[in-house]
């Protein structure tokens, strides 16, 4: 087999520098400490590590569950083509959530100690818990879909296919307890929060808003691997799951806005505060902009159209995680935070990983390829043709 | 029986005493500093010409950091002071988030850092029924406002001073209350009240571990009834695919809807 030649792209030069920046970094925090490498302080002691990382992080894998639980338990099979990516996404997802965590961590070498000394009434320990049984499902799941292609591993594989559906539903189970005590973590800071993202529903708002993520996450992928390798799911699923998406953010909205009247809090929405905009730009993005996408049917049909607003969707999402970590605890921070260049270069390492492990997913197990299935396919093919 | 201690800042001279102490009974490096940092676990901050105030940890009756922890590397003592094991830390700094009083400081200068806090000079003194470092120096080198004793006893104290000098004390225990009570309570002068003296007048009398609990003890309910939902939604959806398999049933199924829309 020859090689193929490696070519010097401007993308692969620039996540190459990405990922030396992000080396020196590793090695400044792990020898000098977490006050050398980072702009963290006793008056802001998560930053973006937390608020990217690890919060952001394990709400874009939240696809891993949606659509499994789609394809499995409601029975969707036309989305079953998306099912091997957004698994595989999922799974380095948590993964790569854990690696990053230990850049955090003071003592990193003790990331295990939750699980055996856990203390039941913290909300970030049922995170641990949680996150570390999930990955383990989602290691499962993966197996089952892409190591079928060895032949020594045909029975372990067949059976994990065998109990596929008690996988999935596990995986939905554990995955509705952490993306809810996500947002726990900070119910418990009534007082240090702004009060346009407290609010005692934050677990419910957090699990609702991840599910809409990891619709549009899925979105964003597929456009992604059709970018770098031509690949890619049919273009009237992924329409439906931007509609998805919306449906799920419009009731959010609805919901968390009922919250800001009930609570007396709307004067806070035009107050021209720096927070005040930060919210209106976080609900532009995935709320009001993929919605005015979602209900033109005409842009509906073109890649561009369902790509944008799936897209916003995930910066809304993430400016919705960053401000909930970042800007509502800035609020009422004694000192200004802005991430050092350290704790952005590792940061960003984590994505040109991320990006990295999933360009090698889509070639080495053909994640867009359904062979496998063929009365699924025929379905598909009705399906783009109704598209 | 929980100890405590009380501050009464009409009291208080600012001469420091307290702070150089703390330092030498916790071994801590440095000069007494301005902030409470991983080196000066309490401090005085002056406030208008001649008003001191001590800063130190509340040690409170349900502890937010002890709480929030994941491993339970801090935790409450009988004895009423909030302690720290290292051992169990993982240095996830959730506590120093959570605290409402900003107490739990990190060192963050070092590869391997530890949670530095006040714990009421535990192992040396309280096991052994000792007063705390600051309170014996107050009491013997400095203005006598810091005072060591039972919980219920500094209260009805407190309360009596408040009593009795109606007007030099702001009517309030700063700490009574306070996110369900702490072991270190406040008395404030009447002229400067607590809100003056930038204390944190909002708190709620709740203690703060209950917000988070009320969502955690939601999750043995949740479980059962979403997991009986997701199994039967698989077998519903499921199950229809099978009826759709069975040939006899599909050709009634067709008669019926021929039927209908002759009708």
């Amino acid at each position: 087999m020859s090689r193929p030649k490696f070519k010097f792209t401007f993308w692969r030069v620039v996540a190459a520098l990405i990922l030396i920046a992000g080396a020196v970094a590793t090695f400044q925090r792990f020898v000098y400490g977490l006050g050398y490498a980072t702009h963290l302080s006793d008056d802001f002691p998560w930053g973006l590590w937390i608020g990217f990382d690890v919060i952001s992080g394990v709400g874009l894998a939240a696809g891993g569950f949606t659509i499994t639980a789609i394809v499995y338990i409601f029975n969707l099979k036309k989305y079953h083509c998306i099912v091997k990516p957004t698994v595989l996404t999922a799974f380095m997802g948590y993964v790569l959530v854990g690696t990053a965590l230990l850049w955090d961590l003071g003592k990193y070498y003790d990331i295990w100690h939750p699980l055996v000394f856990g203390n039941h009434h913290s909300a970030m320990f049922e995170l641990g818990v949680c996150v570390a049984s999930y990955t383990g499902v989602l290691a499962l799941e993966f197996a089952s879909i892409a190591l079928g292609k060895f032949k020594w591993l045909r029975k372990p594989v067949g059976f994990l296919k065998s109990i596929y559906i008690v996988l999935v539903i596990l995986g939905v189970l554990i995955s509705t307890l952490h993306q809810s005590s996500l947002g726990t973590l900070y119910v418990i800071v009534p007082e240090k929060l702004h009060p346009l993202w407290y609010s005692r529903l934050l677990p419910i708002y957090f699990f609702f808003t991840a599910v809409g993520a990891g619709l549009g996450m899925t979105v964003v992928e597929s456009y992604l691997s059709w970018r770098g390798m031509g690949h890619e799911a049919p273009l009237p699923v992924l329409a439906n799951l931007v509609r998805g998406m919306v449906v799920i953010q419009l009731t959010f909205f609805v919901a968390m806005f009922e919250g800001l009247i009930v609570s007396h809090k709307l004067g806070y929405l035009v107050d021209g505060s720096f927070e005040s905009g930060m919210w209106w730009l976080e609900m532009a993005l995935w709320v009001f902009i993929p919605t005015i996408i979602a209900f033109r049917k005409k842009w509906m049909l073109t890649r561009l159209g369902v790509f944008t607003a799936g897209f916003s969707g995930v910066l809304g999402f993430l400016m919705n995680r960053l401000n909930v970590s970042m800007t509502a605890f800035q609020w009422s921070a004694k000192v200004k935070y802005v991430p050092s260049w350290q704790e952005m270069a590792v940061s960003a390492s984590f994505v040109v990983v991320s990006f990295i492990i999933f360009a090698y997913g889509v070639k080495y197990f053909g994640l867009f390829h359904e062979e496998d299935l063929e009365p699924i396919d025929s379905i598909e093919e009705s399906a783009v043709k109704a598209g | 029986m929980p100890k405590a201690m009380l501050v009464d800042i009409t009291e208080c001279v600012g001469c420091g005493v307290c702070s150089e102490a703390c330092k030498k009974e916790q071994k801590l490096p440095g000069d007494v500093g301005k902030k409470r940092d991983y080196a000066n676990y309490t401090v005085l901050r002056q406030e208008g010409d001649d008003v001191y105030v001590r800063e130190l940890c509340m040690h409170c009756t349900d502890p937010t950091c002890a709480s929030v922890c994941p491993v339970s590397a801090l935790h409450k003592t009988p004895e009423g002071p909030v302690v720290y094991d290292f051992d169990l830390c993982i240095g996830c700094r959730y506590c120093m988030m959570a605290c409402p009083f900003g107490v739990p400081k990190y060192e963050w200068q070092k590869p391997i850092p530890k949670i530095r806090k006040c714990i009421m000079c535990y192992d040396t003194r309280i096991k052994k029924g000792l007063p705390t470092a600051c309170s014996q120096a107050c009491q013997e080198e400095g203005g006598g406002a810091t005072y060591f004793g039972e919980r219920d006893e500094l209260l009805a104290e407190a309360h009596k001073r408040i009593k009795e000098n109606p007007d030099t004390y702001d009517n309030h225990i700063y700490g009574e209350h306070e996110v369900g009570g702490t072991n270190v309570l406040f008395l404030a002068p009447k002229d400067k009240p607590f809100k003056a003296l930038q204390f944190n007048t909002k708190l709620p009398e709740e203690a703060l571990p209950e917000l988070t609990w009320q969502v955690l003890n939601k999750i043995p309910v949740i479980v059962p009834v979403w997991a009986t939902f997701l199994t039967g939604m698989w077998w519903l959806n499921n199950r229809k695919e099978e009826v759709e398999e069975n040939e006899g049933s599909k050709k009634i199924r067709d008669e019926k809807l021929e039927g209908g829309d002759n009708e």
